[in-house]
């Protein structure tokens, strides 16, 4: 455990960008499909599972993920924060293939664009935030983007 | 990410951490220090795939409410070390390093705080020591934690 008192010059401050993050807040049952390029089962359909929570003072997200595909499945765990510095959204994914992902995220009214050094996404929410959609993309080279994976979500809780 | 990828071997080391523990703390000031006092619990558990270990801090400081979950993995070989990604309930996201020498005995080390952790033989029992920095050249003690595992 670390309080680090000395390390930050003023400490964060909770503003209407952390409060919006709520929108994710819930657990949500999610449906899509593996596009033909993806790396790892091309076309198979996934089925599964997320969580989103606030961690206790509002200013993170946990967010938790079960996606099954065929015999293989990506589950993992992270964080949604806003950075005031950067006046950016930053995620932080560890999952079960060893992955350490970082993603920044902006927004602009339902759209999320999440960027990340070989990953990016493009989430949408419904008008009533009981519906997301996901596009996802790859790269190799940081400059040819291939569709990964196309999901909906809707929340159940 | 084609095929299984599969945990270095390193990352076993961190299963002495894995439970449940009750957690007691005491302040350093200089000469003083405060009596032990059982503030919360610990939590660590590995994630599936066991390339992640989550810490779950949940105690109460100055009777207040804290919380951190934190991630420490993978292993990164080039320093013979884990990385911690920390983010609490004020807001702050705090990077350390995790390393362990022959006997067992981690050293966490961050850029204004570092510890080391003791894991007693029975595996029962820990204690931890922390220190700080306001400059990053003197370090001051800061505070001494004890661990008692539930589970």
């Amino acid at each position: 455990m670390a309080v680090d008192t000395t390390q930050v010059s003023q400490p964060p401050t909770l503003k209407p960008e952390h409060r919006r993050l709520h929108v994710f807040v819930g657990r949500w049952k999610v449906v899509g499909w593996n596009k033909e390029s993806a790396p790892v089962a091309p076309g198979a359909k996934v089925t599964g599972e997320e969580t989103y929570e606030w961690l206790t003072g509002g200013f993170f997200i946990v967010s938790r993920f079960q996606h099954h595909f065929g015999d293989d499945a990506h589950i993992g765990i992270g964080t949604i924060g806003y950075d005031a510095a950067s006046q950016t959204y930053i995620n932080h994914n560890f999952d079960n293939m060893g992955y350490a992902r970082r993603y920044e995220v902006n927004v602009h009214d339902y759209t999320w664009m999440f960027t990340g050094e070989f990953e990016r996404c493009t989430l949408v929410f419904s008008a009533d935030g009981n519906r997301k959609t996901e596009n996802w993309e790859i790269t190799s080279d940081g400059s040819n983007w291939q569709p990964l994976c196309d999901m909906t979500a809707i929340k159940i809780r | 990410m084609a095929d299984k990828n599969k945990p270095d071997a390193a990352l076993k080391k961190l299963d002495a951490l894995v439970g449940k523990w009750v957690t007691e703390l005491r302040l350093i000031d200089g000469k003083t220090k405060t009596d032990f006092r059982i503030i919360g619990t610990d939590t660590y558990e590995w994630q599936p795939g066991q390339f992640f270990l989550v810490h779950d801090v949940d105690v109460r400081m100055d009777g207040e409410p804290y919380q951190v979950t934190e991630f420490i993995g993978g292993y990164d070989k080039s320093s013979k070390s884990y990385p911690m990604r920390s983010f609490d309930s004020q807001g702050n996201f705090q990077t350390m390093q995790a390393s362990v020498d022959k006997e067992g005995v981690w050293t966490f080390a961050g850029e204004t705080t570092r510890a080391t952790l003791t894991v007693g033989d029975d595996g029962s029992t820990m204690t931890a020591h922390w220190e700080q920095t306001k400059d990053g050249k003197k370090w001051s003690p800061w505070m001494d934690m004890k661990f008692t595992r539930i589970r």
